[in-house]
């Protein structure tokens, strides 16, 4: 996997501190590393971070020292930790310094299609852009020899096909040894005030223009063509591998060059020059935007997104370039009928998922409230009408309270506002938000949907775990002491599963939102994710005779394990955990736990 | 979360992109009769294999929910549907390179189980 290769290579070249927080597509590239820290028993330091701010400080800090780092996470993750990324361009680094941003076009599990390879350029650092995930194995090296000569932070930017492909791969040793650093003063740099920030300004700028002007990361020629061609394509990253192979299959290419760019930002001075004199048509591939195109000067002759030749959003599939070359090759538009995207099937939570319970007591006792909510596998409580937003991580929060405070001005009529968000996003970016929301007087109720780890991405274990990514053991927070510090005064811990229990906490805390000094309501809705205990046989619901085949079970409570068979409900019992919340969901109690 | 369409693409030999264009796959493993329509466009138009995983018999069918639970480990349907096609003359691989393949990659505890599976598909073709 694309992940463990960019894993395995960063650990072959002598990393000693890896950070990140989990994210899709890019969270096996810490816990590979984590295992290969244990299975070759080397003495660095890795760690699920709070979040990427916290992870990329960590990382940067261990860089600053001298050793070499890396810092991992989704493009959105980069976003958290823009602040420390604008930063360190500036301050430069001594240990070479990956900083590893995973990008989904598509998208397939983000919130935005948005360019780590901008963001590197809005900094000023350098990006990589492997179209493989051997490319990405062997761009690891390089890119911490390119960090260490010029002291300069530099990214690595696989996407998705790039993270999750599978590759067989030749790789070289491990040794894990780490020299023995210590960290330098020297406050003009690593504390620099904003006289000194304008001289490490200057010094980015020609850091980046001598990179720039590096004949190591001069784009490659993939090809040989017979004659001098006037067409070019020019290409990074895994479109660059969809055009090889179809430039492969087909006929198409015997008269083009093609290059194939390593280093988008920046973008080769010399190369920009040669592709301007030499060719007169110049197709630019690369995804998600035309990072490579913006760099060059004059665009008369370039077919790009600019033009709009190449689609702006969305991913670029083989499907999707290949009518592109045709195009590009007979300058006309050949339109190949693509499938219709018809709906896959929608996922949903597990049969069991405690969510499902905490969703239900929350849509029982409130029908009509506002459900501001967040990031993570309880997103899907969209399918159950109980998820109203979903902006980024720990949005929930601050929603909670920006509609409340536009709300209260109508008096008459405010519905009651419940925000959801599970214990890894609350940790994550929740607890100022609570901070913020608590202090400047909104009024809501919390729901913190606490299954004690990261479930979307994986299972990464949170802080309220007690386990280390190593698996060593650490004191577990205690989620109740950290609420009650933040001086909220309304404060119920409840088992969703004990549904009836969880209704008359949801109740009794509205009551306390109209009390004089009542203020926001947090419930802890506490059970384990079923991905982590062990399955156990537990006695199931039957379906009585009562049954009248209605489906709202199917169509509002949406356990996988139910199903509507022959006019009767039916239950899975291969996939049923025996949860017996279902017995609440019926309208007219034909789900039964006494068999 | 559970229940999404899932698609992956099995490339073998010299490529550099891990996908697959339309019209061009040369066999469909349909784990699920309701992905077939989306993703029926990638099998080439002549000469493909598609093989489903379905209740009701059809071209290149079987059951292999129903099997793999009765084999006790429902999660094997995907071998049983890989044993049944292997057992088509057409198929590119015997059923020893792939069992010696199940024996390498399959972890120590699912070695047994997931060989039964295979077989089980393997046998059921007539
Ligand atoms: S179990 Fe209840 S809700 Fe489900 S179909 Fe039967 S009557 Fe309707
Ligand atoms: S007990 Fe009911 S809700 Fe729980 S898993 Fe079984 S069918 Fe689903």
């Amino acid at each position: 996997m694309g992940n463990e290769a960019i894993a395995r290579a960063i650990v072959e070249h002598g990393c000693f501190l890896a950070a990140s927080y989990p994210g899709t597509p890019a969270s096996e590239i810490l816990s590979s590393i984590a295992r290969l820290k244990k299975e070759y028993n080397l003495d660095m330091h890795v760690e699920w971070s709070v979040n990427e701010k916290c992870a990329f400080e960590v990382a940067l800090s261990a860089s600053y020292a001298g050793y070499r780092a890396v810092v991992a996470m989704k493009q959105v993750g980069l976003n958290v930790a823009l602040d420390p990324l604008m930063s360190a361009a500036y301050t430069g680094t001594i240990g070479g310094f990956i900083i590893c941003s995973a990008d989904d076009p598509g998208p397939h599990s983000s919130q935005t299609e948005q360019d780590s390879r901008m963001l590197a350029m809005f900094a000023k650092i350098p990006v990589f852009d492997p179209s493989s995930p051997r490319d990405a194995y062997k761009c690891i090296l390089p890119a911490y020899m390119l960090s260490e000569k010029y002291q300069i932070p530099v990214m690595v930017r696989p996407t998705t096909r790039v993270c999750h492909a599978r590759q067989n791969i030749t790789t070289n040793n491990i040794n894990g040894f780490y020299s023995a650093v210590s960290f330098e003063k020297n406050p003009s740099r690593w504390a620099a005030t904003p006289r000194y920030r304008y001289d490490l300004h200057k010094l980015l700028n020609k850091k980046i223009e001598k990179i720039s002007l590096e004949k190591k990361f001069y784009p490659l020629q993939w090809n040989k063509t017979p004659k001098k061609a006037h067409t070019c394509i020019i290409a990074s990253g895994v479109a660059f591998a969809h055009v090889a192979d179809i430039i492969k299959d087909t006929s198409l290419g015997d008269s083009v060059d093609i290059f194939k760019v390593l280093m988008p930002y920046p973008l080769n001075k010399v190369f920009i020059k040669t592709i301007l004199e030499s060719y007169k048509h110049i197709l630019i591939i690369e995804e998600p935007y035309g990072i490579i195109e913006l760099q060059f000067p004059e665009k008369k002759h370039i077919y790009g997104k600019s033009n709009g030749f190449v689609p702006c959003e969305g991913e670029l599939t083989p499907d999707i370039i290949e009518p592109i070359l045709h195009h590009f090759f007979h300058r006309k538009k050949t339109r190949r009928k693509l499938p219709a995207n018809l709906p896959g099937q929608r996922p949903s939570l597990c049969p069991g998922c405690p969510h499902r319970a905490s969703f239900f007591a929350i849509k029982k006792a409130f029908p009509n409230a506002l459900y501001p909510s967040d990031i993570g596998c309880y997103t899907l409580g969209i399918n159950l009408g109980v998820v109203d937003t979903c902006l980024c991580m720990g949005a929930s929060i601050n929603q909670a309270s920006g509609l409340f405070h536009a709300l209260s001005k109508n008096t008459k009529q405010q519905p009651p506002i419940i925000a959801t968000i599970g214990d890894s996003t609350f940790l994550h970016s929740g607890i100022p938000a609570l901070i913020n929301a608590h202090y400047n007087g909104a009024r809501f109720i919390l729901v913190i949907l606490d299954n004690s780890t990261t479930a979307m991405t994986g299972n990464q274990p949170t802080a309220l775990s007690g386990i280390r990514v190593d698996g060593s053991r650490s004191k577990p927070l205690d989620l109740e002491k950290v609420i009650e510090g933040l001086g909220i005064a309304f404060l119920k811990n409840v088992d969703p599963y004990r549904v009836p229990d969880m209704i008359n906490t949801l109740k009794e805390a509205a009551l306390f939102l109209q009390k004089p000094d009542g203020g926001i309501a947090v419930i802890i809705a506490k059970h384990p994710c079923l991905m982590n205990i062990p399955k156990t046989r537990s006695p199931q619901p039957v379906i009585s005779n009562s049954c009248t085949g209605c489906g709202y079970c199917v169509k509002h409570f949406e356990c996988p394990a139910l199903s509507i068979t022959n006019g009767k409900c039916e239950i899975n019992t291969l996939s049923c955990t025996g949860c017996g919340v279902c017995i609440h969901a019926c309208p007219i109690g034909a789900i039964t736990m006494d068999n | 979360m559970r229940g999404g369409s899932v698609v992956s693409f099995i490339k073998i030999g010299d490529f550099f992109s891990p996908l697959i264009r339309s019209k061009q796959a040369d066999i469909l493993f349909v784990l699920s009769e309701t992905e077939l329509i989306q993703n029926q466009h990638f099998a080439r138009p002549t000469g493909s294999q598609i093989y489903i995983n379905a209740k009701e018999p059809r071209k290149r069918s079987i059951d292999a929910d129903s099997l793999a639970v009765r084999l006790g480990s429902p999660v094997t349907a995907n071998l049983v549907l890989l044993g049944f096609a292997c057992a088509h003359p057409d198929f590119p691989y015997s059923h020893d390179e792939i069992a010696q393949c199940i024996r390498k990659i399959s972890t120590a505890s699912m070695v047994d189980q997931n060989l039964k599976s295979f077989y089980e598909g393997y046998y059921s073709f007539s």
